[in-house]
């Protein structure tokens, strides 16, 4: 019969939305991304629980594996129209995602950043906001400073903005539009 | 106060729900359970009505939302518009014509020699409305004796696979105008996804009578025919029958059939006026899931009299888009109606105050 | 082998029993690897109409879809694509449908038995149509009567 990896299966994609809602409602927590090692990995993980076929995706620095295209379903767009946008953490945005409009601040891009590590690194950050009861402190590694410093612009005006969520191995990191963030 | 007193109906509810089931399996001793098959045909317009005003063509589901309901007709469609605002939106067909419909009933009350012939097929006009009796107690013998004997000695090479529509034959003959293909090329509304904002285009109104509710969608149309309007409609063509589903096959991307659904389809002819500079008849036209002919004709009158609302202003209600469009949804009428059995306990209250309020002032007045 | 174009496979495969479907399923090598091309789906289709009256399009409704289009490697190194789009709930079916119409688009071992299928199917479909047109055959009008009459009727 049809084989199918574990992450396209609604029993692991249920498992994998609650770590991602976990992780958008505390900001800077750690959550866990369920997967098998042999055939995917964490960022396709979430794309394949958040995307269905009436979202777009943009992916320019080339991440996905060509094949997972018509598995995700979602339609092909540049990063500045883009529902979705998978990044490189490392590299520099050369784009401007979607923010909403003012009736519709829905109508904004989610970034994925893949990073290297999100427990240890150089770039250290104070987290503040909902979600945050005082305050939370986390370390990463492989992730340009130009996204923050975008960012701030991006989420000036709420409710427009973008929600990130960063990726490293199995775990990811969620930054919602509502964070404020502090280089420390 | 008022929320204090809905607190105590949760065993209520649920004795009601059981109550409700009650009354459906009461006769379990002599009475088999209804299969879903038994509503589908032997309540087949029943389950029409169901399977048009919930919008969405699941025979199976149709006839469980039927047995579910009791037979509610605004229930059960509730029940499929509810099961389908779940369901994930994978796929959009191009847009299908009627011309490659698998025809079982096609009639034309404007010409009686219309290219392929009239067929009556299954329909009630011309029954009498005399009880037959012999139903009461149905044998198993007589319930079969049509369906064995029904393909006997005919010829069937004689009857083609399709059949042409009228209103080409008139559009033929100039008496129609021409399709416009800035109208051919639109981008229809989606109902399900955008509210009802006026003003509508008519693709709009067309999704929404679709599945309209027939009772609604009569009365309004009954008002028009009566003479608040002057549509004074001639049917051009009412066919019943199935339109193949098609979908582009993945792998080679030609059409292919996923399968079929049933469809009433009605277009009327209405008073002629001055088109592009020539008079021409006008058009109404109606179509739905199922077989519903009184819907499909209803609809047709009221989609031409919507048009002539929208070009000079509406005159009567049948013509007023708001009237009509907002009015004529079984969900979500019988949703408004409904919602008046549930508690107003605080609003009420706060009535009661005014009403005594006012009559205290009232009786000091006097009193001066 | 069948005559019907490869379009019209699926259609007359999923009027079969779903018995006979199973059990022509079920004679497959077992070692094959089958691979989804793109996610199995069931969902909903949205129905485009284009009114005959102006020609407008508009949506009559929706309907359900179970999509499903795959791969197939033999263990002896031959490889077939399939897919099947029913009207249907059931994922499972469209997928033994696709698994069918791999097998008789590249000939893969067991075609046979599908086109024997694809036969049965448009067999039923062939019922099913005879029924329909018997409808149309036992309730033709016959003007010509009214006309021998002399009648005048509007």
């Amino acid at each position: 019969m049809l084989e199918l990896a574990s992450i396209w299966k609604p029993e692991v994609q249920q498992q994998n939305y609650r770590s991602i809602l976990e992780a958008m409602s505390r900001p800077g927590r750690i959550q866990n991304i369920t997967f098998s090692q042999s055939d995917s990995d964490a960022m396709t993980a979430i794309l394949a629980t958040l995307l269905d076929g009436e979202v777009s995706l943009s992916d320019p620095d080339k991440l996905l594996n060509i094949d997972d295209w018509p598995m995700l379903q979602a339609t092909k767009a540049e990063p500045d129209c883009a529902d979705y946008i998978v990044c490189k953490g490392s590299s520099s945005p050369d784009f401007e995602p979607k923010q909403g409009t003012l009736s519709s601040p829905e109508y904004s891009a989610t970034l994925l950043l893949q990073v290297e590590s999100l427990t240890s690194g150089s770039s250290k950050i104070r987290l503040q906001g909902p979600g945050i009861e005082t305050s939370e402190e986390v370390s990463i590694s492989g992730l340009s400073d130009d996204w923050l410093t975008r960012r701030e612009d991006w989420v000036y005006a709420f409710p427009l903005g973008v929600d990130m969520i960063l990726v490293a191995q199995d775990m990811i990191l969620a930054l919602p539009r509502t964070t404020r963030l502090e280089v420390i | 106060m008022g929320y204090v007193a809905i607190k105590g109906g949760r065993d209520a509810i649920e004795g009601s729900k059981t109550a409700f089931d009650f009354l459906r399996t009461q006769q379990a001793e002599n009475e088999q359970p209804l299969q879903a098959g038994a509503i589908e045909n032997q309540l087949r317009l029943l389950h029409s009505r169901v399977i048009s005003e919930g919008g969405l063509y699941h025979p199976e589901l149709a006839s469980l939302a039927i047995k579910q309901a009791q037979g509610d007709s605004l229930e059960a469609a509730f029940i499929l518009r509810a099961h389908r605002s779940t369901v994930p939106r994978i796929a959009e067909t191009e847009a299908l014509d009627t011309s490659k419909m698998r025809v079982t009933r096609r009639i034309s009350s404007a010409f009686k020699d219309i290219p392929g012939g009239q067929m009556l097929g299954a329909a009630t006009d011309y029954h009498l409305r005399l009880f037959k009796m012999e139903l009461l107690n149905e044998s198993p013998e007589a319930f079969r004796a049509v369906s064995k004997q029904w393909m006997d000695e005919l010829d069937l090479d004689t009857i083609p696979d399709s059949f042409p529509k009228v209103v080409e034959v008139l559009r033929n003959e100039n008496l129609l105008a021409p399709i416009k293909q800035s109208r051919h090329d639109q981008v229809p509304f989606d109902i399900t996804r955008e509210p009802l904002v006026l003003p509508l285009p008519r693709s709009a109104a067309l999704a929404t009578m679709a599945r309209g509710e027939q009772g609604g969608l009569l009365s309004i149309a009954y008002s028009n025919m009566r003479g608040y309007g002057d549509i004074h409609p001639t049917v051009a063509e009412l066919r019943v029958g199935y339109v193949p589903v098609m979908l582009p096959h993945p792998i080679t991307g030609k059409p292919m059939e996923v399968g079929e659904v049933q469809v009433t389809e009605c277009e009327v002819v209405a008073m002629y006026e001055e088109q592009d500079g020539k008079p021409m008849f006008t058009l109404g036209y109606g179509a739905c899931f199922g077989h519903n002919e009184v819907k499909a004709i209803s609809m047709a009158i009221l989609d031409r009299a919507l048009q002539k609302g929208e070009q000079h202003g509406p005159s009567h209600p049948s013509e007023d888009a708001e009237f009509v469009l907002l009015h004529v949804d079984g969900i979500d009428s019988m949703g408004f109606c409904s919602h008046y059995k549930m508690p107003h306990y605080v609003t009420f209250q706060s009535d009661m105050d005014r009403l005594r309020t006012t009559q205290d002032k009232q009786a000091q007045e006097e009193a001066k | 082998m069948t005559e019907l174009e490869r379009e019209e496979w699926i259609s007359v495969l999923n009027l079969v029993p779903d018995e006979a479907l199973r059990a022509v399923i079920d004679n497959f090598p077992a070692d094959w690897i089958i691979k989804p091309k793109a996610l199995p789906q069931a969902g909903l289709g949205l129905l485009k109409m284009r009114d005959s009256a102006l020609g407008e399009p508009f949506y009559l409704g929706e309907f359900p879809l179970s999509t499903c289009w795959l791969s197939i490697s033999t263990q002896d190194g031959k490889t077939a694509e399939g897919a099947a789009l029913i009207m249907d709930d059931r994922i499972e079916q469209a997928e033994q449908l696709a698994i069918c119409d791999a097998v008789l688009s590249a000939k893969l071992p067991g075609w046979e038995s599908v086109a024997q299928l694809v036969s049965l199917g448009a067999e039923r479909k062939q019922i099913i149509e005879k029924e329909r047109k018997a409808i149309l055959a036992r309730t033709r009008v016959d003007f010509s009567l009214l006309d021998d009459a002399g009648d005048d009727d509007a």
